[in-house]
């Protein structure tokens, strides 16, 4: 978390993106990484004060609840989920903001 | 019964005279505004929201002898506010909205197959204190999958009345008991919201008693106090409409004093994941035992069968194209038909105006204002009605939202998304429905960057005008074996310009004026459905009527003051030479044929003479300094001005002006010989490659269209828009002309 912020603080964009890359093996995995077929439950967000973290969360992304990657676009983005027994669409930057249990390790 | 107290005799006072307000609240996708168009049919009213450019749709509803105003709500997924679009719905609620009371009773759409995220607005609506009927929508879906749900223990739980309901493809059920409930709610007391945030209610409720105390003690007292669950959002939805509303009114100290709260209020969490926690905590407690979902992954769907192929990279992108493409034949070759049809009455009503009426100002008002001015409105209605009554069936049906899904990526480079694509396309056949389809779009910014880029696609209007500069000037030159020829690719380039002009403008206007927070497309992919023809037919309806409406009184205005500025001053001299010349014609010439030929000419002549020294002549020649950078004489400045109502027109002025008769189309030999003549008085010809590709340059970037002017209007609720767009436009048209003009 806070190498990410410093990162995101100075806007260095190569060193957020090493950062959450570094941060998605040593933290959590998110939501962008989530392979069809492999329900995970959420954690939480990386940000809660992200943007659109209350709507997320409205819309059923709570801790606890299971969130299953179902397709996504041409091109891999943006990705289609399985929540709370509907569908959503979310961007995969959307995605990477959502905290969901490690699978990685 | 007798009234006792103030109270007493104000609640019977509102049950007797006024009309009973009841909102219509609801997740979008639920049926709710099938359910509405069904309980109001065709008695509604459609306004915007004074500031905002959501709908405000109301609709009468008749239960026994009592009538009700119905207010459908634009679909939300939560009371939460953070653009002044979706404070329409809170605003509304909380009777803030100019001259509507707050509601009686609300009526929140609850999709049975999705209970539990449905319920999370639905419990804010409850806290709010105002009677509830909820209607349990889709009951039949949900029982096709096998979900069960207990309605009396829900109803119970809930402390409130709930009505299975189903407003389906082709049939509908329960409406009765519904319009009962909703007679009984309007005139009960308020249920008592349940303990849910109780921290959190205290504390919006003394700040709100503080803020009323000091709104008192203001010299003199401000009548703006906040309400309790203002505040309370405001806590909540931190930066979000309810806090810059407060913050307008007590200044910024107030953003100060919430944030205060805010950190004694939460633990480790903010309070919108508070909000959102324990909201789902209590619906999953109060859903706890009375619904059934059939565990795992039970059924695949039809809709997952479907979304199989739909929303599948490769097939499903192929299949939109098949999509788009069977649009674009319909639109196109099933309205040539009613197009013909309307241009031809057109036609003869003229024919039988001049018939009937003795020649003069008012047969060629009618003829020539009225009835060109009419037909120039009504000749586009078959392609808008049928390009929207296929948007509305694509939004319905569900696929709308696959498109936006797989469109995404595409448009996200110029700063929209995937929302954006399918209201792009529909203005290549004409911007009007696309801008009214652009309602798909939930950001209010990304929404207006697609108005304003809609407009630059190359629509059914810009092709006559382009086929006529194109056929008189381009010449017919072949290469590559005949493959290719120039002026296919003159065309192309039009095109191209208009998508490149309309794209850079969403790119630029997202970079700057339009700038927002970080872009989201959180979207929801409701399932599959069968539109329910009664719903589509309404909202058909309600379109082709706006725009008849909007745009036809507005053209219809301006086609009348064109013609007025083409018709006036009639020259009397010119009248008497063309009597002398007809008469010596009549005398001289034996063969019939060649003496109706001879005055057709005399009559074309006329015509230029009078068109010469009309007002609008005369404001060519005047403006004619203005383009003459652009290399443009009186009569092309001339037509061009009496084309900005509607850019066609540009064929029947030229077709007066250079005296070849107003009734000419593109496809006019006589006319295309007439321009490509055209010469200065020293003998120069006007038209050299570059003025003429200038002009159609002009013609592709320029928003010559009162109808989608208005439209814009309409859309966006305010003139700033539709002004920017018009002189933004018709600045790059002069532009790219001035630009072409040098190339020689």
């Amino acid at each position: 978390m806070s190498i990410l912020q410093l990162a995101q603080r100075f806007g260095f964009a190569t060193a957020t993106k090493v950062a959450k890359k570094v941060c998605a093996y040593a933290e959590d995995a998110t939501l962008a990484d989530l392979k069809p077929g492999q329900p995970a439950q959420v954690l939480g967000f990386q940000n809660a004060e992200h943007p659109s973290a209350q709507r997320l969360m409205q819309l059923g992304m709570i801790k606890g609840e299971l969130i299953e990657l179902l397709r996504s676009a041409p091109g891999g983005d943006p990705i289609e989920y399985r929540v709370m027994g509907y569908n959503l669409s979310l961007r995969r930057a959307e995605a990477a903001e959502i905290l969901v249990e490690n699978h990685l390790g | 019964m007798t009234p006792t107290k103030p109270s007493d005799l104000i609640a019977s006072d509102k049950n007797q005279n006024k009309q009973a307000v009841i909102a219509v609240v609801g997740n979008p996708n639920t049926g709710k505004s099938t359910l509405f168009n069904l309980l109001t049919g065709m008695r509604q009213k459609v306004a915007n929201y004074p500031g905002v450019t959501v709908e405000k749709r109301i609709g009468e509803l008749t239960i026994g002898e009592r009538r009700f105003q119905l207010i459908d709500l634009p679909g939300t997924y939560s009371l939460a506010a953070h653009s002044p679009d979706e404070r329409a719905a809170i605003d509304v609620l909380l009777g803030r909205i100019g001259d509507m009371p707050a509601p009686d009773a609300v009526l929140v759409v609850v999709d049975a197959t999705n209970i539990k995220r449905n319920l999370f607005v639905a419990t804010e609506v409850l806290e709010l204190g105002i009677p509830v009927v909820i209607a349990l929508n889709m009951v039949d879906i949900a029982e096709s999958q096998h979900i069960s749900i207990d309605v009396a223990a829900l109803a119970t739980r809930l402390n409130t009345v709930v009505i299975p309901t189903i407003a389906a493809a082709t049939r509908h059920e329960n409406l009765e008991p519904l319009k009962a409930a909703l007679a009984t709610a309007v005139d009960k007391t308020s249920p008592k919201p349940w303990a849910l945030l109780e921290d959190v209610k205290q504390a919006a409720a003394a700040l709100a008693t503080e803020l009323a105390t000091e709104c008192a003690a203001q010299t003199p007292p401000s009548p703006q106090q906040p309400a309790a669950y203002e505040v309370q959002r405001a806590l909540i939805d931190k930066g979000g409409e309810a806090e810059k509303r407060l913050v307008d009114i007590f200044g910024s100290n107030l953003s100060r004093r919430l944030q205060l709260l805010r950190d004694k209020l939460t633990s480790g969490q903010t309070l919108a994941e508070r909000d959102a926690n324990e909201r789902y905590a209590y619906i999953a407690k109060i859903l706890d035992g009375i619904v059934q979902v059939p565990a795992g992954n039970q059924q695949r769907s039809l809709t997952e069968r479907i979304d199989q192929i739909v929303s599948h990279p490769i097939i499903g992108s192929l299949l939109f194209v098949l999509v788009m493409a069977t649009v674009f034949q319909a639109v196109f070759s099933w309205a040539t038909p009613l197009m013909d049809l309307i241009d031809g009455t057109a036609g003869w009503v003229t024919d039988q105006v001049y018939a009937t009426l003795p020649e003069g100002a008012i047969a060629s008002l009618l003829a020539d204002g009225v009835v060109a001015g009419v037909g120039s409105v009504v000749i586009f209605l078959p392609q808008i009605l049928i390009l929207f009554a296929f948007i509305i069936v694509l939004e319905d049906s569900g696929y709308m939202a696959r498109a936006a899904f797989l469109m995404d990526r595409s448009m996200r480079w110029c700063g929209l998304s995937g929302h954006s694509f399918v209201p792009m396309l529909s203005s290549f056949a004409c911007a009007v429905p696309a801008i009214m389809g652009t309602r798909v779009i939930p950001d209010t910014r990304d929404r207006i960057a697609t108005i304003m880029a809609a407009p630059f696609m190359t629509c059914s209007a810009r092709l006559p005008v382009y086929a006529l500069l194109i056929a008189a000037f381009i010449p017919r030159q072949h290469y590559f074996y005949g493959l290719v020829n120039l002026q296919g690719l003159v065309l192309l380039g039009l095109y191209l310009l208009g998508i490149v002009g309309g794209v850079l403008t969403a790119f630029l206007l997202k970079r700057t004026i339009l700038r927002g927070s970080a872009p989201t497309f959180l979207m929801e992919l409701p399932p599959y459905r069968t539109p329910n023809i009664k719903s589509v037919l309404v909202r058909l309806i309600e379109r082709a009527k706006a725009f008849l409406v909007r745009a036809g009184t507005v053209i219809f205005f301006v086609s009348v003051v064109v013609w007025s500025l083409a018709y006036f001053p009639r020259s009397e001299i010119l009248a008497a030479e063309f009597e002398r010349q007809k008469l010596a014609v009549e005398a001289s010439v034996q063969i019939e044929a060649a003496r109706e030929q001879a005055i057709l000419v005399l009559e074309n002549e006329l015509a230029a003479a009078q068109m010469e020294q009309s007002l609008l002549g005369r404001m060519g020649k005047t403006i004619a300094p203005v383009f003459k950078p652009l290399g443009w004489d009186w009569k092309l400045s001339a037509a061009v001005i009496a084309s900005f109502p509607a850019r066609e027109v540009v064929i029947a002025v030229l077709g007066t002006t250079y005296a070849v008769g107003s009734d000419v189309d593109e496809e006019d030999e006589g006319l295309r010989e007439r321009v490509r003549n055209a010469a200065w008085p020293d003998g120069k010809k006007v038209f050299t490659p570059g003025i003429a590709l200038g002009l159609m340059v002009f013609y592709a970037l320029c928003l010559q269209c009162a109808a989608t002017v208005v439209i814009i209007y309409r859309e966006t609720n305010s003139w700033r828009w539709p002004a920017f767009a018009w002189v933004y436009m018709t600045g790059l048209g002069y532009l790219g002309a001035l630009a072409c003009a040098q190339l020689g």
